[in-house]
């Protein structure tokens, strides 16, 4: 650190677009070139700290109010923690519908990161004018992509609410299973939803395969480096959400890890924590820190699994490694593997509500307490997401730890933040097109702050530019 | 999901705030109460954190939609008063300098009635109801003059709705860019040819 910090430094604060606060550091050398960058996370909730003690069925609503982007994940990871605890196995129907609205989650959130915060640098470029690249610009010079982009997330949306009565934090899953059943009419609503939102995916995925030539350049810099992925597969290596187990490959398609059983996620994943972030690293611990470098989201979900499971997203995902390879290693391609799984979810959807047996009245399963630990792992939009709880005898809450997939990504994004800043910064003067593709490169991961540090309000940003010697050379912030 | 043809809901109400702030989520609290109300039948009513791009669909598709929210800013009205605004959406040549107001997360009523229009078509008029507070610190029921100010706006919601199908000719006097102020606590059956209810102390510019 201090080396760096006498060597010269630029700070982004806060970054924009994204979900939460946070700021860059860019380090220079002496020469003036980039030496090292930190994404530090500002801010600080203490959500593990502050549940201890409480009763362990609390958890999963206690959990679901960490963010509001995407509190179904929380939901599900906290309450299959709980399910462990309880030694109980959601009814069938309890598991799908679960599933269900995770998926609902899937595509609100994707279609959030996709459209809202990340197009208007895709459809007006990296170097256009901020007054012209936001959302209303989109919705002004491309509004046929705009509704496209508001109807899915709306879809998303109005599927969390007629299942669990809440768009936003919904309390209707619980541990044993979910609170109630499905109704016919809910069924049927969501199914005649779903063709419309199909159609809307299926022509974001056209105009994206049609122009993704246009920013191969960036993609060259956008976090474009070997690490190993993490996600959960099913049996037979289909991308999973919900249930399955943990695979880890290398950037190759190496087999670091798998089949590995949620519950033995410590055999294989280690947390760091460093003085400039309230964001913890996490790492393989086979490859030790920070060598064990990995990254989870939806990229992450395509390279660890061999097939979606679903015709259409299959279909889609020979396509996607027709283009990029087996195994894409710039984390630009974190855009293009989201839509194709906005096109999975819709289709998953589909397929679980069209089961008979989603429609069972059996939906819960009731216990008390029976296990001092549990741990529940579930595929939020951003990656995988563990929590895990030690109880007391009475179900209290003695310990609580979760492992995030903004954190999961960490040293990822710090590493892609110093590749394009080496790409970009070359001079003593911060430029907007600069400052821009800095922050693309993490929202290409989508992160959650809110999520990963257990904050309140919108991110700042704010960079600094600092010689050799810790003098000011330029500085840059937005509110 | 199918959609809808503009006009052929009557009014969309739309609540919204943070149930756990106090009275920050008045708006949200009315519009539950509203969703139960048997007088409402024939009105959409949402009860949100935010106004969201996602709404623009439902004003766009409403013949009219009241906003109901809390009232944090401007002149300090004692507890419970509301404020009524008929929002004005800027020119559509000026329509980029609300590109500030919309975000991800939130809009403004003004960018939300800004996207109804430039993105679908077109939108009905779109009222703000603003009930003022007395705290918005953490807390999951609004403060005891705000709570006693909930039924009040509701039956304000209605009035003003009438037009839509809930109820008399209440909108027709909110004029475009013009505001007026009520004291819920004081509205009574007694209901004139505008929107100024009994005891309604003045209109403002």
């Amino acid at each position: 650190m201090a080396d760096k910090t006498a060597a010269g430094r630029i700070t982004i604060d806060p970054v924009t677009r994204i979900e939460g606060h946070s700021k860059i550091t860019i380090f220079l050398n002496d020469r003036g070139e980039v030496a090292d960058a930190q994404f530090h996370v500002t801010q600080f909730r203490g959500f593990e700290k502050f549940c201890e003690g409480r009763p362990v069925h609390e958890m999963p609503s206690l959990m679901a109010r960490i963010c509001g982007i995407c509190p179904v994940s929380h939901l599900v990871a906290s309450a299959k923690a709980v399910d462990g605890i309880m030694a109980v196995t959601p009814p069938p129907a309890g598991a799908d519908l679960r599933r269900l609205m995770n998926l609902a989650q899937l595509l609100q959130s994707h279609a959030l990161s996709f459209f809202h915060l990340s197009s208007p640098d895709l459809l007006f470029g990296f170097e256009a004018d901020p007054a012209d690249r936001h959302l209303y610009g989109v919705l002004r010079e491309y509004p046929t992509f705009a509704r496209d982009g508001i109807a899915l997330r709306r879809f998303g949306q109005h599927v969390i609410e007629l299942l669990g009565g809440k768009r936003i934090h919904p309390s209707w899953i619980v541990p044993g299973g979910v609170s109630s059943p499905l109704p016919i009419a809910v069924r049927d609503e969501i199914l005649a939803g779903v063709p419309d939102a199909t159609e809307r995916v299926a022509r974001t995925l056209d105009w994206y395969r049609q122009t993704m030539l246009r920013w191969e350049d960036e993609a060259a810099f956008s976090a474009n480096f070997p690490t190993a992925f993490l996600g959960l597969v099913t049996e037979d290596g289909a991308v999973e959400h919900y249930d399955g187990v943990l695979r880890a490959l290398g950037p190759d398609g190496s087999v670091i890890h798998d089949e590995i059983a949620p519950e033995r996620f410590g055999d294989c994943i280690g947390e760091a924590v460093e003085p400039w972030s309230y964001l913890k690293s996490t790492y393989l611990t086979a490859l030790g820190y920070p060598e064990g470098i990995y990254r989870v989201g939806p990229l992450a979900r395509v390279n660890v699994a061999d097939h979606f499971g679903t015709p259409r997203a299959d279909q889609e995902l020979g396509l996607l490694r027709q283009r990029l390879g087996r195994y894409p290693g710039s984390s630009f391609h974190f855009h293009y593997a989201r839509l194709v799984e906005t096109l999975y979810a819709l289709e998953r959807i589909d397929q679980l509500l069209r089961d008979p047996g989603i429609m069972a009245t059996r939906v819960r399963s009731q216990a008390g307490i029976n296990s001092n630990e549990g741990i529940g792992i579930a595929e939020a939009p951003r990656g995988t997401l563990m929590h895990h709880y030690v109880v007391d005898d009475d179900g209290l809450v003695q310990q609580a730890n979760l492992v995030i997939a903004t954190g999961q990504n960490n040293l990822a994004m710090n590493r892609g933040v110093r590749q394009v800043a080496q790409q970009y910064v070359k001079a003593d003067r911060l430029t907007e097109g600069m400052l821009n593709r800095v922050e693309a490169v993490i929202r290409c991961f989508d992160p959650c702050l809110s999520c990963s540090t257990h904050a309140v309000g919108q991110m700042p940003l704010h960079i600094q530019l600092l010689d050799s010697t810790g003098v000011v050379l330029d500085e840059v912030t937005r509110s | 999901m199918t959609p809808v043809p503009p006009g052929s809901r009557r009014a969309v109400v739309i609540g919204y705030g943070n149930p756990l702030r106090r009275d920050d989520g008045v708006g949200w609290h009315v519009a539950r109460a509203l969703a139960a109300d048997p007088r409402a039948i024939g009105l959409a009513v949402i009860a949100a954190h935010q106004l969201t791009p996602e709404y623009a669909e439902d004003v766009h598709q409403a013949r009219m939609t009241i906003l109901v929210d809390a009232k944090v800013d401007g002149a300090p009205l004692p507890p419970g008063y509301c404020t009524i605004s008929a929002v004005e959406p800027p020119p559509a040549e000026a329509s980029a300098s609300a590109a500030g107001a919309v975000s991800s997360h939130h809009c403004t009523p003004e960018s939300l009635a800004t996207m109804a229009r430039d993105l679908y078509g077109s939108a009905g008029p779109v009222i703000v109801v603003g009930v003022s507070v007395s705290s918005v610190a953490a807390g999951e029921l609004p403060t005891p003059q705000v709570a006693r100010a909930i039924p009040f706006v509701v039956d304000l919601v209605l009035q003003l709705a009438r037009p839509c199908g809930a109820a008399s000719s209440g909108v027709s006097a909110v004029r475009a860019g013009s505001s007026m102020i009520t004291r819920t606590d004081r509205l009574s059956k007694r209901y004139g040819g505008h929107v100024a209810l009994d005891g309604v102390e003045r209109a403002v510019p």
